[in-house]
């Protein structure tokens, strides 16, 4: 999936030659992982949508909050929406599962003060109005797909693998909006710099690319651009990193229904 | 009765400056700034209804224009406070709201001023304390929640019903497995209904208070006795709940003491005549809750014991509701991207009846609304700006039923406009029935920014 923490660090990609390369495309995807995903992340974001003229009509400012949970490192994710005001407090948290379990998702709305578990089926719905489905928030999961190294290219002047990933459980196959994703990913900081995602009827629907990379941590890297065009409506989201904070402890209670309900901080 | 004229007079100066003024903070707003999380947020809505039937108790026209201003203040203070305060005007060209502020809103009408919520919160790990007014939802179900007892309920337009805030403190801990919350209320705050000299077109049938043989409107209402200020008097919830006990499920337990915040009314005669006085007993409940999903179904349910301590003055019950909702993906509907539906069936069960002759009735009349009932909606979303929502509710016990639609539009995130019906049907004595005036057509117009 087009992560947040790879979408924000998404990043764009090259097209190439054939595989071989000796590395598949698991090693390559656990290896990205490593490196770039951290224990605490925040991070906000302003995204703006276009529609098929190039106008922006829209704008919205989220918040998230990521941890990996401690005992299997699965990820949680708590989204908040700052503005506008019409959605303002609305909030998403993920608790991810293992590959043979449903993940866990709820949503705040702040109108009735209500937290609601919702069921996976609404994944491959657009996230409140932008181009991105809500299964493009989840973390990555790389035991529900299979990854080949389908080629390599150059993007931008950087040498990137591509990788095809395709839902390999169940379901993945029955929940998922895409039949693959291939992705771009630069051999030099393993960092997703463009994913292409296939329909379920095998036709390209959108396209995500990553700019402005900025090595934030260690070897973990992000984006502060991205931007994600469906090409059948023609609009297109894009998003502006304006702070990110990593590797600050987040409080387990952030992540639970009261911590969903709570005002979120300011900047 | 003065308060009702002033407002209908100032109506329409109030409209048009707050109107200009939240244009031009639109306009304002569209600008390129910064955003920042401490700016409050506005939302001002103005409605009005059209309704069919001519009749009302207050003699008023067959419109109502009401509008409702609120501002949002709220974020975090350093890594452990935070606040939420919700000031808010509204006023109506009825009579459903009465002048000046109130804090604490325990009047028989809406305060044009008030604070909706203000709360002050500290959280650490493990702990937070929440100290102020405030609303809570501890209820897993859509229609309606047998265990949401916390906040009293507004019902003065029974089809735009909402949560009262109250004056609490909130403590709650996460352990590993669980997660524990505790309320305590130390003053009443009752839920506004519909009494005599307020016009919600709300018709009490003669046979819906069984006790006393004779027409409502022939009680000569004496007033409300609300529970003293006392700490014997006050309320309290407790929650406990777990989202990792079980995989994949939500699950509930709360308890509650306090005092029904609907209220019973009690009849005693006084000479010819016979008086009514809202007394509002007091009790306790055991509740449970689940949500969990089976694949694109979410499913929950919730249900409570309800214990009057006085058995007089009203039955002990059981009630419950159970749910499911689903959400389709581009359904084989034309023009609609997503269909999301709710349905739901709530039930009772009387345990201890209170006796035939007892002087109090009317407990049926807010705090039981479902005995028997189906409830459900549809809602069709033809783009991330446009729905339409279909809902209705039919009770078998009572035969009552409740339909309503309601198609929305947002212009843009500042502006959202919609145009609903609601329709009211069944017996005299049924809980919509005495909603049956309440026949209308409405349109809104809400501004954000």
């Amino acid at each position: 999936m087009l992560s947040l923490s790879s979408l924000t660090p998404l990043a764009v990609l090259a097209l190439l030659a054939p595989a071989a390369l000796g590395i598949t495309g698991l090693e390559i995807m656990e290896e990205r992982e490593r490196r770039h995903e951290r224990s605490f992340e925040e991070s906000w974001v302003e995204m703006r949508l276009f529609d098929k003229k190039d106008r922006q009509r829209k704008s919205r400012v989220m918040v998230t909050w990521s941890m990996k949970e401690k005992t299997a490192g699965l990820d949680r994710r708590l989204i908040k929406f700052a503005a506008p005001a019409d959605i303002r407090g609305t909030g998403l948290m993920l608790w991810e599962q293992p590959s043979s379990k449903e993940d866990d998702q709820w949503l705040y709305l702040p109108a009735s003060k209500q937290v609601k578990r919702i069921a996976g089926s609404g994944k491959r719905n657009q996230f409140v109005g932008t181009d991105l489905a809500y299964e493009d928030l989840r973390p990555e999961n790389l035991a529900a797909h299979d990854y080949a190294v389908t080629g390599e290219t150059v993007l931008d002047g950087a040498r990137c693998w591509i990788v095809t990933a395709t839902p390999k459980t169940a379901r993945e196959k029955k929940n998922s909006g895409y039949s693959k994703r291939v992705l771009y990913i630069r051999q030099d900081i393993y960092f997703t710099v463009k994913v292409e995602y296939y329909g379920r009827r095998g036709k390209l629907d959108k396209v995500a690319t990553a700019e402005k990379l900025v090595k934030v941590a260690g070897r973990a890297w992000r984006s502060n651009l991205a931007t994600v065009k469906r090409l059948k409506p023609g609009t297109k989201t894009v998003l502006i990193h304006q702070k990110r904070t990593l590797d600050r402890k987040i409080e387990a209670s952030r992540f639970t229904q009261q911590g969903l309900r709570r005002p979120m901080a300011g900047r | 009765m003065s308060a009702k004229v002033s407002l209908r007079s100032n109506l329409h100066k109030i409209a048009p400056a707050t109107l200009a003024l939240l244009l031009h903070a639109i306009g304002a707003s569209a600008e390129e700034r910064p955003w920042s999380a401490h700016r409050p947020s506005i939302t001002w809505t103005t409605d009005w209804f059209a309704y069919l039937d001519e009749s009302t108790l207050g003699g008023g026209d067959q419109h109502l224009v009401r509008s409702d201003l609120q501002f949002l203040f709220e974020g975090v203070v350093g890594d452990h406070f935070n606040y939420s305060i919700v000031p808010q005007l509204r006023i109506d060209s009825g009579d459903h709201s009465e002048s000046g502020f109130a804090f604490l809103e325990d009047g028989k009408r809406r305060p044009v001023a008030t604070f909706r919520e203000a709360s002050l919160g500290w959280s650490s790990n493990a702990f937070e304390l929440s100290i102020g007014k405030q609303i809570f939802n501890w209820g897993v179900a859509d229609a309606w929640s047998p265990i949401d007892d916390l906040n009293p309920w507004d019902y003065l337009d029974v089809p735009t019903a909402e949560r009262i805030g109250v004056p609490a403190i909130s403590i709650y801990h996460l352990s590993e497995k669980f997660e524990i919350q505790g309320v305590w209320q130390p003053f009443f705050t009752p839920s506004r209904i519909p009494l005599p000299g307020i016009d919600s077109r709300w018709f009490p049938d003669p046979e819906g208070f069984s006790a006393p043989a004779m027409a409502f409107s022939q009680f000569t209402f004496q007033g409300r006795d609300l529970p003293a200020t006392q700490l014997e008097n006050s309320q309290f919830g407790l929650r406990l709940s777990s989202s990792v006990l079980l995989d994949g499920w939500d699950l509930g337990a709360v308890y509650y003491r306090g005092h029904q915040s609907a209220g019973v009314f009690k009849a005693s005669p006084a000479g010819s005549a016979i008086n009514a006085v809202l007394e509002y007993p007091r009790y306790q409940e055991f509740g449970l809750s689940f949500a969990t999903v089976f694949g694109p179904w979410q499913v929950h349910g919730e249900g409570s014991y309800h214990d009057t301590d006085e058995e007089e003055m009203d039955d002990d019950y059981i009630e419950y509701i159970i749910g499911i909702n689903r959400s389709f993906p581009d359904p084989p509907i034309p023009f609609v991207d997503e269909a999301t539906m709710v349905i739901e069936y709530a039930g009772q069960e009387v345990t201890r009846a209170k006796s035939s002759d007892s002087p109090y009735f009317g407990s049926r009349q807010f705090l039981r609304p479902f005995a028997d009932a189906l409830v459900g909606s549809l809602t069709l979303s033809f783009s991330d700006d446009t729905e339409l929502n279909l809902s209705a509710s039919h009770d078998f016990a009572d035969g009552g039923s409740y339909y309503g639609t309601d198609f929305s539009h947002k212009f843009s995130d500042h502006v959202k406009c919609s145009i609903a019906c609601d329709f009211f049907a069944g017996p005299g004595n049924s809980f919509f029935g005495k909603w049956g005036k309440n026949d209308r057509l409405s349109v809104s117009l809400t501004v954000n920014m």
